[in-house]
């Protein structure tokens, strides 16, 4: 069976469109804590919207890994720090790009 | 019913009650009672009284301290916390004056107490960022590193009676840390491979523990103290403190995710690290081990990150549903990624 496709726009584009529309017409309204609120809202939205248009990530057996890595079974393991360390900047690029960018 | 449960019972005459045999006065009024914002795992509130009578006569204006709905496990109750606050007051730290604990709850329904109010913003992302503070910067730094050391000067032996609740760690203090989190971890079902690369860099190299132990604060940062137009005015949010390695402190000012933007600003973003050094060696006598901090740095992301996961789990749970609480718990991937950064193999 093939996929059927989805109605358009799909829950990103509604999400972009939501969080565009609120910074536009919402935002510029609000004041003092409210404003702050707004920002969190906007924020919240574009991760959302990150996370839809991100590819799936691989599996990863999180558990019997936690145990290795806490008995030692890594310790010096070069290529599993790298597999974190891309996996967290991936996870970053969703929730807070421009820290990358930042620092 | 509990006095907390009628919402309709005004607190106030109770208060005034609590307050005369607290303050020693002879007639106490509350003008004021009310909540300040901040504060995710208590709530602090503004309380004005008019006393009569006794060595705080006069206009008062205090902070009420209670526990929020939801707390933090680690945290401590407000007695204990009352008197951690009281050993940093007799020590010189610049505290709010602790005034008066209701152990029991017999007022409110739940245990409080009553400090004086403080002038000034905590606002992390306002200090570091409002040009009224850009003059002071090496004043308040150095000021800081000073505050610090004093609480560094508070050892076990001599506050064993007052400070007897806080656990003596039996391993030394990273390790005592990398344990702490681990049990949280599994005690929630929380499988994290990148944390947990970092806390096993962290138990490989933790270091000895100290040749004497001292107070920690464990929350000494920026957002955690007031700063007015003439500088700081107090230290705050003492639910942390513990027995522990001094470097501890210094490393979580210093580290990254408390700079609140202002990367450059090594010291709490408020700072050069030299300056904030400076004051915390005059005042101490002690010279600062830079590789020593660093690894305390690390430890800071590991910690953050395990609050950002506390914090995040309040929200999932739906015990407390909030867009703040699930806003920090999206944070953990900047401070694995950071952690991971500084803890090649």
């Amino acid at each position: 069976m093939t996929d059927v496709p989805r109605d358009q726009p799909d829950a990103a584009g509604l999400i972009a469109i939501a969080r565009t529309t609120f910074l536009g017409e919402i935002q510029p309204f609000l004041k003092d804590e409210l404003r702050l609120t707004g920002l969190m809202i906007a924020n919240a939205l574009a991760i959302a919207e990150r996370e839809l248009r991100a590819p799936d990530p691989g599996l990863l057996d999180a558990e019997p890994l936690v145990h290795a890595i806490r008995a030692g079974r890594h310790d010096g393991d070069a290529g599993l720090h790298a597999l974190l360390h891309d996996d967290a900047r991936r996870r970053l690029e969703i929730s807070n790009p421009r820290y990358l960018k930042d620092t | 019913m509990t006095p907390a449960a009628d919402m309709a019972h005004d607190p106030k005459p109770g208060l005034a009650r609590w307050l005369i045999a607290a303050l020693g006065a002879r007639a106490v009024q509350v003008t004021r009672f009310e909540k300040l914002g901040g504060g995710a795992i208590q709530e602090n509130w503004a309380l004005d009284a008019n006393v009569t009578g006794g060595p705080h006569a006069g206009r008062q204006a205090l902070v009420l301290r209670t526990d929020a709905a939801s707390r933090v496990a680690a945290s401590h109750s407000r007695a204990h916390e009352y008197a951690i606050l009281g050993a940093a007051w007799r020590k010189g730290v610049t505290v709010p004056e602790p005034l008066g604990l209701d152990r029991e709850g017999a007022v409110l329904g739940k245990p409080f107490y009553v400090m004086r109010r403080l002038d000034g913003t905590a606002a992390g992302h306002l200090l570091v960022r409002d040009d009224r503070w850009r003059g002071d910067r090496v004043a308040l730094a150095d000021r800081l590193g000073r505050e610090l050391a004093r609480i560094h000067a508070i050892h076990p032996a001599p506050e064993a009676e007052a400070l007897s609740f806080l656990g003596v760690p039996t391993l030394p203090p990273g390790r005592a840390l990398v344990e702490a989190m681990r049990d949280w971890l599994d005690g929630n079902q929380t499988s994290r491979p990148a944390l947990e690369w970092g806390l096993r860099w962290l138990e490989r190299h933790a270091p000895p523990a100290p040749a004497q132990l001292t107070l920690v604060h464990r929350d000494f940062r920026t957002g955690n103290y007031l700063v007015d137009d003439t500088g700081l005015t107090g230290i705050l949010d003492w639910e942390f403190a513990g027995w522990g390695d001094p470097d501890e402190d210094i490393g979580w000012f210093c580290a990254k995710c408390w700079r609140f933007g202002a990367e450059a600003r090594e010291a709490g973003g408020i700072g050069a690290r030299a300056d904030f050094y400076r004051g915390y060696e005059a005042e101490s006598g002690r010279s600062i081990a830079p590789d020593a901090v660093a690894y305390w740095e690390r430890m800071a992301h590991a910690r953050w990150a395990v609050v950002a996961l506390q914090q995040g789990a309040r929200h999932v749970s739906g015990e407390e549903p909030s867009l703040n609480l699930a806003l920090t718990g999206r944070r953990i991937a900047e401070l694995e990624y950071e952690l991971l950064t500084g803890t090649e193999p």
